[in-house]
């Protein structure tokens, strides 16, 4: 391919338009600065030749320009084998291609859309990705053809088919085209179920039958499991199965043992049923015979004690009349204490109130002393308290100065003086001595002054006076300081003034007197209290004498009520009184000793009295309770011989023959009983414990068994092996089309690189040549004719030197040396291709590590290859390639 | 009494070497079953016995299970007495016989689910079922234990399944079963089933028919039911072989070395055979080395040979072969080709062991060289077989065919 002209709009820079071109068919130098938009211009050309015009990919965003959603669009004017064609792509938005064929000197539409870019495959014998923007090895001989910017000093490896051409081309090796075809038959065989890289391809054949014998695979392991897992229910069943036998004939087996058991406990118990019978039999005889023993027992004891009780009865009676008389004289004793006993507490309470009189008329005597000593008292102290009284309103009268409060008109007052010593010193001095007497006013005062009479006047601040006669006179003084001391002194008056309104005195030397008076008015005041504290002692005061006082006063009152005594009538003195409550006393007191024998005695005679009515009583009672009793037993006695109207005796033989004979009865049923019937019920019940467990055992096994039976059957009904079957079958031609489809795939793959590898060692045999033709090129650039280029087999250049043993590699040459051995290798490269289709190399600022010895080295031999080849050179040095090629400009849209 | 005796049915079997015919055999299988039947009531047997291995599986689908009631149902006339076998054993809940489908089946069907005996048109049938898969004990003891509780002048017909206690041809836990073991139990006839092929024990008392439709190539005695007839107690029963078998087995070669006599020969056999072509099970083993080209010539024309037999199937087994003069002719015109041939005969050879052709051998590729380049494509080389290399060389002589064929390449 090579190109006739590239236009574009919306790339880059390019916002409205550029246009390169026409190129010509030899050398071409495209010379514009840096970021001028040569590179945007190749890249644009590229994506427009081998990318899908609806690609999206990130390439294709970045031809837009910077900042805008404008739509790329690229126009190529080509030229192929097939003729010259023009491709006009717009990506991005509304995407759209056209592909239009030079015919008859005008261009025709070929294709468009996808269509187009499939055409244009096919005439750059390139490949459009699965998806995003194409790559180097989506370009053909472009991606070896091309030295892109930075690309100068890399070449790539011949890995697909443009490259093998290339490769193929350059060795000239004779390769055989059908086998080449072959070689293509057996990677198109290899691909269809592999991957280049041996891996199974997605949607291959090999994958097909992979996919589909792993759900086969699957699908078995599900019927193999469900099979598994019949066979283990199938044991458990039959396990269950052994199990349910077993327990049905432990079942059998156990409810035949507890029926007999049970036969055997209702035996026993029909037997123990008569014993009980026959015992009860024996027990109603011994009843009967117990109490005809009993009754006769009774009767002979009631009998007995009947006899002893006639005996006690006759005694009782005796004892009965004793016990009355004795009473009687006892209570004939009673009477004689108790009237002594009356005579003697009349006398002692007639001397018990004469006692009593003494004690209240001696009681009135000291009271009314009492009262006289307090009406003494309460005149001493109402005259001590009248005193203080008047003491303390004259205190009242007083004005209260404290000393702190005197203190501070002190030092008012003292510092009032100091201000005013301060401002005479300070203040108008007015000198006044009149020619003849003269009348002055002040503010104060008014006075006059005689006639030569020489008079000062004193103000601190102004003045003001009139002279009669003269007028007014008005002074000022402007001074500052005595203007504050008259504001102090002012304030200080007030301050002054005002304590003593407070205080209510008229000045210092009344707050003095004032203080000292309240002083010695409360020195007076603390004597006459001392004084009214002694005579009240321990009375809280006068009110409280008063009021004990007046009830003393009621009390004598009531007393002198209670004596029926007036205020005439004399009483005998105290002592005199004293004396006889004395002599009372002490005969009160023998009469109260005397009461307290008379009283023991009178006690002890009554108590006499009262044993021996108990007595009386007690032997009453113990007679008439025999007398009871012996009417009981007579009662029961009748009552016995009533219940035997056969005779005791009689019936007490009958009972006892009727007992022996129950008891020989008893006897012989107990030896019907088996030795053991006691446990039989016991064994019964634990028998058919027994054979009802089992019987639910037995339940339990067939209720698992018929579970299991259940399952098994559902299961056995699903067909497995059937199923399986089918799956087999189906399995067994996955397998064949999987066995065949990496069999075929593995055989190709085989067969494609042996052919690759004899292609390669056929290309190692004819490596010489071409090792000969770059060596030349490269020491006609180089000047260096010792030098050798060495190529490995797959034409890769290996690296430079005298031989093979001793050269330099490729890596290690510098990188003017790679460039200029890479442009050797692509020039020889298209020159080989150019010689069936014209084709274009292109330098994207190449050369720039080439000296210019090197550079002209290289331009001769661009100038002699252009004859064959089309090249473009894009630089940023026009200077260097000054008279060689067609200059190119880059033509902007206005 | 008149009986027709039959055995291994197998319905419902697998035949993984034959698919995709697999299910055409089963049907088969089926229609033979259903040609029994009729022979029996054509010939107005007084029993048909099927003496084990009715269905292939007790775990054999519903549908097959429903083709046999119905074929049941459809020879009403004819007495059916059936003993499960160790392929359908009476052995649980999942085995076929009790399925809910059996519960419908015939009066006239007999199935000796345990141990028991049958009065049957003044004789004993007496079953002796199989109730698992595998067992030392000779099922026909059950037999003798029956048989001794009856009365001696009726006819006792035994049916049981098991292997015949052949030394050396039976294995010990494959139900042994006596070769007197119908005398041993004082029966007139005891109907036994389980190997494949035609046997006749115990002075005619004891007869294994073989399944009644042959599944492999090999069993030239099978196909058949065994007619017998027995006038009386102790009377030595009648027999006769009765073929029923609807397909016929056959394999044919074709030798790619006299590819035209193969064709001959193959051609007048299936000319012979075309008439009953449906029922024919025919494989035909393609042997012998050729090229490619008279490979696919040959198998071209095989599968238009056999395009009329819809049981048949091609076996290849032949190999790519080039002559001398061929091989002279690729390296002359493909060099390249004739090296990788050269290479795939080198590697075969060193691989599996296969003769390698006298012929310089130095240009071959070195085996690890070649073990390099499979490895880079994952291909395990060592593992090769030689029908790997046969295909490698088919596909390389194809393509290079196909190339030339197609012309010069631009």
């Amino acid at each position: 391919m090579i190109l006739e002209s590239i236009q574009l709009e919306h790339v880059g820079p390019f916002i409205r338009g550029a246009r390169v071109g026409p190129f010509s068919r030899g050398l071409n130098i495209l010379a514009a600065g840096n970021e001028s938009g040569k590179s945007t211009l190749l890249r644009a050309a590229i994506r427009a030749l081998f990318d899908r015009h609806n690609c999206r990919d990130a390439e294709i965003r970045m031809l837009r320009p910077i900042g805008t959603d404008l739509a790329p669009r690229v126009q190529v004017v080509f030229e192929v084998q097939e003729g010259r064609f023009q491709i006009d792509k717009t990506f991005w938005q509304s995407p759209r291609c056209l592909l239009s064929h030079w015919v008859n000197g005008a261009w025709k539409p070929v294709a468009e859309g996808d269509q187009a870019d499939i055409r244009m495959q096919a005439l750059l014998q390139s490949r459009i990705p699965g998806r995003g923007a194409s790559q180097a090895a989506n370009w053909g001989l472009t991606r070896y053809l091309w030295a892109r910017q930075g690309e100068l000093c890399e070449w790539p490896e011949w890995k697909d088919e443009a490259g093998r051409l290339i490769q193929t081309r350059l060795a000239q090796i004779k390769l055989d085209p059908w086998v080449d075809l072959v070689r293509q038959t057996m990677r198109e065989i290899f691909l269809e179920s592999f991957t280049p890289t041996g891996q199974v391809k997605v949607g291959g054949p090999l994958k097909r039958a992979e996919e589909e014998l792993s759900r086969l695979d699957e699908q078995l392991a599900g019927i193999r499991s469900a099979q598994r897992e019949m066979e283990e229910t199938e044991a458990e069943y039959q396990r269950l199965a052994v199990d349910l036998k077993f327990f049905e004939e432990q079942c059998v087996r156990l409810e035949e043992e507890a029926e007999t058991a049970r036969q055997q406990a209702l035996q026993a118990e029909q037997l123990n049923a008569r014993l009980r019978a026959l015992q009860s039999e024996l027990e109603t005889a011994q009843a009967a015979l117990m109490t005809a023993r009993q009754d006769s027992d009774r009767l002979d004891l009631d009998r007995r004690t009947m006899a002893d009780l006639q005996s006690r009865l006759s005694q009782d009676r005796q004892g009965l009349e004793e016990a009355c008389r004795l009473e009687a004289a006892a209570h004939a004793l009673v009477q004689e204490s108790e009237t002594r006993l009356e005579q003697h507490r009349a006398d002692r309470l007639r001397v018990q109130e004469r006692l009593q009189q003494i004690r209240h008329q001696l009681k009135y005597g000291r009271g009314l002393q009492e009262c006289r000593e307090l009406e003494a008292l309460l005149k001493n102290t109402s005259q001590a308290a009248s005193q203080i009284q008047k003491l303390q309103e004259e205190k009242q009268r007083i004005p209260e100065i404290k000393p702190d409060l005197f203190r501070k008109l002190q030092i008012l007052e003292e510092k009032i003086r100091h201000l005013q010593i301060q401002l005479e010193s300070l203040g108008l001095v007015l000198t006044l001595t009149p020619f003849s007497k003269a009348k002055v006013q002040l503010p104060e005062e008014n006075f006059e002054i005689e006639a030569g009479e020489c008079h000062s006047v004193r103000a601190p601040q102004n003045m003001d006076l009139v002279l009669e006669g003269w007028g007014r006179l008005s002074i000022r003084s402007g001074s500052t300081e005595i203007q504050s001391l008259l504001e102090e002194l002012r304030k200080s008056r007030e301050g002054f003034h005002q304590l003593l309104l407070e205080t209510g005195v008229a000045g210092l030397e009344e707050a003095r007197r004032a203080m000292q008076a309240r002083k010695e008015l409360e020195g007076q005041l603390r004597g006459g209290q001392q004084i009214l504290a002694a005579l009240l002692g321990e009375w809280p005061g006068l009110e409280a004498i008063q009021k004990e006082l007046g009830k003393r006063r009621t009390r004598l009152a009531a007393l002198a009520a209670v004596l029926e005594m007036t205020d005439s009538q004399d009483l005998p003195a105290l002592a005199d009184l004293e004396a006889r409550e004395q002599s009372l006393q002490t005969q009160f007191e023998m009469m109260e000793k005397e009461g307290t024998l008379l009283l023991g005695e009178s006690r002890k005679i009554r108590d006499d009295l009262t044993r021996k009515s108990e007595r009386r009583q007690k032997v009453e009672s113990e007679l008439l309770a025999l007398q009871t009793t012996w009417t009981g037993l007579e009662d029961q006695v009748k009552r016995l011989l009533e219940r035997y109207p056969q005779g005791l005796e009689a019936v007490l033989r009958d009972a006892q023959v009727a007992f022996v004979k129950a008891e020989a009865r008893l006897a012989e049923a107990r030896g019907q009983l088996p030795a053991d019937y006691e446990k039989l019920p016991e064994r019964n019940r634990r028998a058919a414990a027994a054979a009802q467990q089992a019987r639910g055992q037995r339940d339990q096994k067939r209720t698992a068994l018929a579970r299991l039976e259940g399952h098994l059957k559902a299961r056995g009904s699903e067909g497995l092996y059937s199923r399986e079957t089918a799956l087999l079958e189906r399995r067994v031609t996955a397998q064949s089309a999987l066995q065949n489809a990496r069999d075929r795939g593995e055989a190709a793959r085989l067969v494609h690189d042996l052919l690759i590898y004899h292609q390669q060692a056929a290309t190692r045999l004819v490596l010489g040549p071409l090792e000969e033709k770059l060596s030349w090129a490269f020491a006609e650039i180089s000047g260096d004719q010792h030098r050798r280029v060495f190529l490995d087999e797959t034409l890769q250049i290996h690296g430079v030197g005298g031989n093979e043993q001793e050269l330099v590699p490729f890596d290690h040459l510098s990188q003017g040396a790679k460039e200029q051995l890479l442009l050797c290798l692509r020039l020889a490269a298209a020159r080989e291709l150019a010689k069936t289709e014209p084709q274009l190399v292109v330098l994207d600022d190449g050369l720039v590590n080439t000296d210019p010895i090197r550079q002209k080295a290289v331009l001769d031999l661009l100038q002699q290859t252009a004859q064959e080849l089309q090249i473009l050179v894009l630089t940023c040095h026009p200077e260097r390639y000054l008279g060689i090629g067609t200059p190119l400009s880059l033509q902007t849209t206005e | 009494m008149k009986l027709i005796h039959s055995a291994d049915w197998q319905l419902g079997a697998r035949f993984e070497q034959f698919i995709p015919l697999s299910e055409q055999l089963r049907q088969a299988r089926l229609a033979t079953f259903q040609k029994a039947l009729r022979l029996a009531q054509d010939e107005k047997a007084d029993a048909f016995l099927i003496a084990g291995d009715l269905f292939e599986d007790n775990q054999v689908d519903d549908s097959m299970v429903k083709a046999v009631l119905s074929l049941f149902q459809e020879y009403s006339a004819v007495r059916i007495f059936i003993v499960p076998g160790n392929h359908d054993p009476q052995c649980g809940p999942n085995s076929v016989w009790n399925r809910d489908l059996f519960r419908e089946c015939p009066s006239h069907v007999t199935i000796f689910r345990e141990p028991s005996v049958i009065e049957h048109r003044g004789a004993y049938f007496l079953g002796a079922p199989l109730q698992q898969k595998v067992s030392t004990r000779d099922p026909s003891l059950k037999l003798a234990e029956l048989a001794s509780a009856l009365a001696s002048d009726k006819i006792r017909i035994g049916l049981t399944h098991g292997s015949l206690a052949i030394p050396g041809k039976h294995q010990a836990h494959d139900f042994p079963i006596d070769l007197h073991a119908a005398t041993r139990a004082g029966l007139d006839y005891l109907a036994v089933g389980h190997w494949h092929n035609w046997q006749v024990y115990d002075e005619g008392r004891l007869v294994m028919p073989g399944t009644p439709e042959p599944d492999q190539f090999d069993q030239s005695e099978s196909g058949y039911v065994a007619d017998i007839r027995i006038d009386q107690r102790l009377a030595p029963p009648a027999m006769t072989r009765r073929p029923v078998a609807s397909l016929h087995w056959h394999i044919l070669t074709f030798n790619l070395l006299s590819a035209e006599d193969s064709k001959l020969r193959l051609a007048q056999q299936l000319n012979d055979w075309r008439n009953h072509a449906e029922h024919t099970v025919l494989r035909v083993v393609l042997e012998g080395c050729a090229h490619p080209e008279a490979i696919a010539a040959a198998r071209s024309w095989i599968k238009q040979a056999l395009g009329d037999f819809p049981l048949s199937q091609l076996v290849d087994c032949s190999a790519v072969a080039i002559s001398e003069a061929e091989l002279a002719q690729i390296r002359h015109e493909h060099p390249l080709a004739a090296q990788a041939l050269l290479d795939l005969d080198v590697l075969e050879s060193r691989i599996t062991g296969a003769p390698l052709s006298p012929g310089p051998s130095e240009t071959a590729i070195p085996i690890n060289e070649a073990q390099r380049l499979a490895a880079e494509s994952r291909i395990d080389l060592l593992n090769w077989k030689q029908t790997h290399f046969s295909q490698a060389r088919q596909l390389l002589l194809q393509a290079l065919q196909k190339a030339q064929q197609n012309g010069a390449p631009a």
